[in-house]
């Protein structure tokens, strides 16, 4: 066992240093939006109730896909996008039209629309403006209604921290060269990786896909803000699934987040990466179901990374601290122990790639024009602090930016590129010769490795049970000599509390979850990093299967066989 | 009826062009895949498949729009290929279609199975089908079953009793399927943003959204009884869209809508003409004054007449053979004119469907169908003549009567073959011009002791969106627009109370469902002058002003 390389670690993350090489001055969105919110906002606070705060966001990209399936496009398209979120605030800091209410249902839903060109003098962008305004902030003022209401007859809060915190003022301009793409050359790569799955009956569905996000994004609000960011996304990625006889849904994907044509995989890798995959898949369909147990496990970097983002991540997140209808599994534990001690979890939406993988994680300023910065949540094992928005919660007064939502929904605190770093690692080697270890020990029959997952949930609402549940993809038995058996329909279960408690070792082969998250503010790009880590036991259940069975006949590409 | 013989002969004689279609691979897949499953598909315990049907639409589509002179982002070229699958089992004495299980809405039953943006491959579209077929030969094994079990539950006199399905000869159509035609984009943009840019014009309107879509639906489709057809409908969609506060602080919203064969320097002087007209009936709309109650005649304008005749005729003579339901839903689209003989409109007026016809005028058809859904030649009817029904949209299913179908059965993203029309002409013995009408209202009008009359120029649509213009038309010919009214206790019996017809139809293109591209269904009408209608008021509250002034 050795200690951790901190300064390898940094080799390879890269934090961003927030450099500006444009100026929000001479950009022309910045410009109308700026002088519209100037204009509207003094006769908005007039109102009553007052629109207190106005913030915009304008999206302005290009958007491109090519989706293959079955040597054939499905779809192939590149569109032009322009969109403005309206973010109107009604009443005061203390009380405002944002607050979940107790008796009624809650909207996170925000103003956006699709905005015409800025041409000429602007007056068409201008007036498309002011008109989603008005909307924004009539609907303000109809969401403050209903709080008021309910605040007059609703339980007492537990936490009766204000609604708001003025974000402070920031001025922040940066651009980036647009990525390019050669969309015909991915196409022809995506056409060829589509013909592995011919003649593979087992193989009953195939998706490959390209798609990329590029331009920026401006926001400017009431404080006085006003930025201009870059908007820079690629991935490829692939699925094959299979169907077992009794309904169980098998899948096998991969996905390579890149920032140019030269990050994409090659040809010969990726073709080489499918076919593992269908290997994999077909191993599967022979594979044995698990059964419900609880053993010793590994499990590997990004299910880790997974593992982290479901079981902690969100329930550190500021607002389930303060909404009494969260569980509130950490609120009252800053300052105690919640994970092993070999364990430092930070979210660092800063960093903007690592070991050359692009983070998706990775923003300068979060949605509510808050700049982004490394929160140590975990040091230790001992839980610091919480993720914030502007929403401020008891002991933690100000956003530390991570603010985020999709365009049109309203900003709540999220995670960006969470980063699990371990004091004390071993060889992954190693790590698996401890579970061998650990396994003869507690007399096990055997251990688990979880190589790979697609995602899970975690439930933190206190009508259900304070439960995650990861959905592995590929996972293996490890007996006591060694021997490992692929198997199928095993999901990882268990309690925040309990679970990062049983992590006893970890090694030092650190790796990228990319991913989307969805959540109250709809769906957001995030990372997870993470060793791989050793846990003394973890439960597995079985996996829910479809009620139908695989198709009675073979596929037709197999038939003319 | 010589539309109909020319119709008939080109069904007839116009083989599988394969060799000429741009997409030859789509139908070879399709005939392979059904051919396979009807084959080989089998489950131990369940019926074999007796008879399947595949349909695929491919749809392409263009969009350049502005807003008060500024471009909205483009929309550029986007083709999607969806299909849909239909497994029936049993026999056609009992099969596994026409039951709705509880849980379903009855319109509903026996919904295809459904992919949407399928690859466009010979391989993509057979993989598509099989998973589709096996989904739906699934589907129609339990259906199969409920609807037995169902059907020993309930008395049906042996008299009732009517096999599920009587057979019709098959027919096929196709033709060449040409590339989506190349629009000159620079143009389409460039003149949106000058009809656009007209809106600014006017202080009131808030938005002012000019759209302009070329668009084009290919259908293949291949049943298991050897019937098929291969077309394609195009067209150009023009649309506007103001969003407004009327003088009296109402916030409205209106849209116009036209369908053209195609976007050349004629047709956009077309439609010039109609932003201009569209303008200033936006003005009259601005000016509107609150209407008050009122029973008496109504002058519908073309442009409402074929939505009220779709409303109250068309879908009256759509999905007339009942289906057995367990739950307690009744089949709100069930259509009520299911007999032949029976009085359903004022006499004087002849209605058809043409299935054959591509375009009116510069106007096309999104009703072309010289085959049905169920593989069967569509037959040119006539509906309605002297006030009676007189041919009824017939599907292999058959009605009380027992007569064959006559190629009206339609299949949509949502339900099974049912009856449907497609291209309805509304067709007066004796036009009238349009200033006779007016005459005709003002003199009705008299004769009750009205100080006015009422014209409606677009008809209401099912939500708030589409805003219902009335004109009160005074006994001195003053004029002026009125809001805050809707109609009230329309039923089919208003179809009686028409006393004229105008002698300028417009086409109404309806929207049905689930379709997308060009709307398969329209009404050509000419304006109506309805005997009475009862008119009331909405209780509505002016919208209060922006809170900050307009830039």
């Amino acid at each position: 066992m050795k200690t951790s390389l901190f300064s390898l670690l940094l080799c390879v993350a890269v934090p961003v240093l927030a450099q500006q090489n444009c100026s929000v001055q001479s950009e022309r969105p910045l410009q109308l939006l700026t002088a519209e919110l100037t204009r509207s906002i003094k006769t908005l606070k007039k109102q009553n109730p007052p629109i207190y705060y106005l913030a915009y966001t304008y999206n302005q990209d290009e958007q491109a896909g090519i989706d293959v399936q079955e040597q054939g496009v499905a779809y192939r398209g590149v569109r032009q996008n322009r969109t403005l979120q309206v973010q109107a605030r009604a009443g005061s800091p203390r009380m405002d039209n944002t607050r979940t209410l107790k008796k009624d249902r809650t909207y996170y839903t925000l103003r956006a629309g699709e905005m015409p060109a800025i041409e000429g003098d602007g007056k068409a962008f201008t007036t498309a403006v002011w008109r989603q305004t008005q909307l924004a902030a009539e609907e303000a003022q109809q969401d403050f209604n209903r709080v008021r209401a309910d605040a007059q007859t609703a339980a007492n809060r537990a936490d009766d921290s204000p609604d708001f915190v003025f974000p402070p003022k920031e001025t922040f301009c940066r651009e980036e060269a647009p990525l390019s793409f050669d969309l015909d050359a991915i196409e022809q790569l995506l056409l060829k990786a589509s013909t592995l799955t011919k003649n593979k009956p087992f193989v009953l569905d195939s998706d490959f896909a390209f798609s990329y996000v590029s331009g920026s994004q401006y926001f400017a609000d009431s404080v006085g803000t006003q930025l201009k960011m870059p908007t820079r996304r690629a991935r490829l990625m692939y699925s094959v699934e299979g169907k077992t006889a009794d309904g169980a849904k098998l899948v096998r994907s991969q996905t390579y987040d890149v920032l140019g044509p030269e990050e994409l995989p090659s040809e010969e890798k990726l073709l080489a990466d499918v076919a593992q995959s269908i290997d994999e898949l077909q191993a599967l369909t022979r594979a044995p179901e698990a059964d419900p147990v609880t053993v010793p496990a590994i499990l590997k970097n990004r299910a880790m990374a997974v593992f982290v983002h479901e079981a902690l991540g969100h329930r550190v997140e500021g607002h389930r601290q303060k909404e009494d209808s969260f569980g509130k599994t950490f609120t009252n534990k800053v300052g105690q122990q919640v994970v092993a001690p070999i364990l430092t979890i930070v979210d660092d939406a800063t960093l903007s790639s690592f070991n050359n993988i692009p983070l998706r994680g990775f923003y300068y300023y979060d949605d509510e024009g808050v700049k982004a910065r490394p929160v140590t949540l975990v040091k230790d094992g001992i839980l610091q602090g919480f993720l914030m928005s502007a929403s401020p919660i008891k002991g933690f007064p100000t956003s530390n930016g991570h603010g985020r939502g999709e365009t049109g929904k309203r900003p709540v605190a999220r995670m960006g590129n969470t980063r699990v770093i371990a004091s004390q690692t071993v060889p992954y080697a190693d790590l698996e010769e401890q579970l061998l270890t650990e396994i003869k020990k507690q007399g096990k029959p055997y251990g688990y490795i979880i190589e790979d997952l697609s995602g899970g949930f975690t439930l933190t609402e206190t009508n259900y049970p304070q439960t995650f549940k990861l959905t592995p993809t590929l996972v293996y038995r490890i007996y006591p000599d060694g021997k490992k058996e692929i198997v199928r329909g095993a999901d990882m279960v268990g309690t925040p509390l309990v679970s990062f408690n049983e992590i006893i070792a970890a090694a030092d082969d650190y790796a990228v979850f990319n991913g989307s998250c969805g959540a109250e503010s709809g769906w957001v790009p995030v990372s997870g990093i993470a060793p791989s880590v050793l846990l003394r036991k973890l439960e597995i259940e079985k996996t829910g299967k479809a009620d139908s069975k695989p198709p009675l006949l073979p596929p037709p590409s197999q038939e003319e066989k | 009826m010589k539309a109909w013989k020319l119709g008939l002969f080109l069904l007839v004689a116009m083989p599988l062009c394969g060799a000429t279609s741009l997409q030859p691979d789509y139908m070879r897949a399709m005939q392979d895949e059904i051919k396979r499953s009807m084959a080989k598909l089998r489950r131990p315990g369940v019926e074999k498949p007796y008879f399947m049907a595949y349909k695929l639409e491919q749809i392409t589509q263009e969009e350049a729009a502005a807003s008060f002179g500024a471009l909205y982002p483009a929309q550029a070229r986007d083709s999607q290929l969806n299909a849909y699958v239909w497994v029936d089992i049993g026999s056609a004495q009992k099969d596994s279609m026409g039951f709705a299980h509880a849980a379903y809405y009855p319109p509903y039953a026996y919904r295809p199975r459904g992919a949407k943006n399928m690859p466009k491959s010979y391989n993509g579209v057979r993989q598509a089908l099989w998973q589709l077929t096996d989904a739906a030969y699934t589907f129609a094994a339990e259906t199969y079953q409920q609807k037995q079990a169902y059907e020993r539950a309930k008395q049906t006199p042996q008299k009732d009793k009517l096999p599920d399905v009587l057979a019709a000869k098959q027919a096929t159509y196709t033709e060449e399927i040409k590339p989506f035609a190349a629009y000159d984009w620079p143009y389409l943009q460039n003149w949106v943003k000058v009809q656009s840019a007209l809106g600014k014009e006017l202080p009131f309107v808030e938005q002012f959204l000019v759209q302009v879509s070329p668009v084009q639906k290919d259908t293949y489709y291949v049943n298991s009884r050897g019937g098929f057809y291969q077309k394609s409908v195009r067209g150009v969609q023009v649309q506007w869209q103001a969003q407004m506060r009327s003088k009296a602080g109402f916030k409205r919203k209106y849209n116009r809508r036209v369908w053209l064969a195609d976007f050349t320097p004629q047709e956009a002087a077309l439609a010039a003409e109609t932003t201009q007209r569209f303008l200033t009936d936006l003005q009259a709309y601005y000016a509107s004054v609150k209407g008050e109650n009122y029973v008496g005649p109504v002058l519908l304008t073309p442009g409402a007449a074929g939505p009220f005749m779709q409303e109250e005729l068309v879908k009256n003579f759509q999905n007339l053979k009942g289906l057995l339901f367990e739950g307690d839903e009744p089949d709100t689209t069930l259509g009520k004119f299911s007999v032949e003989g029976q009085r359903i409109l004022a006499p004087g007026i002849t209605v058809w469907d043409e299935p054959y016809v591509r375009a009116r005028g510069t106007t096309p058809l999104g009703g072309f169908m010289p085959v049905d859904d169920e593989g069967v030649a569509a037959q040119p009817l006539k509906l309605v003549e002297k006030g009676r029904t007189v041919q009824l949209p017939r599907t292999t299913r058959p009605l009380a009567d027992k007569k064959r179908s006559n190629g009206h059965a339609c299949a949509t993203a949502l339900s099974m073959p049912r009856e449907c029309l497609t291209n309805v002409r509304v067709e007066p013995e004796n036009p009238l011009t349009w200033d006779t009408l007016v005459s005709r209202l003002l003199a009705r009008c008299q004769e009750l002791g009205l100080p006015y009359g009422y014209i409606l120029h677009a008809w209401p649509g099912p939500d708030t969106d589409n805003q219902p213009v009335w004109e009160r038309v005074y006994m001195d010919g003053r004029r002026e627009f009125v809001h805050g009214l809707k109609i009230d206790g329309l039923t089919t019996r208003s179809l009686r109370d028409i006393i004229a017809a105008g002698d300028e139809p417009a086409v109404s293109h309806l929207d049905q469902p689930g379709e997308t591209g060009l709307p398969a269904q329209n009404v050509s009408a000419p304006a109506l002058l309805l005997e009475e209608m009862e008119l009331v008021t909405l209780d509505n509250k002016p919208d209060q002003k922006p809170f900050v002034k307009k830039p």
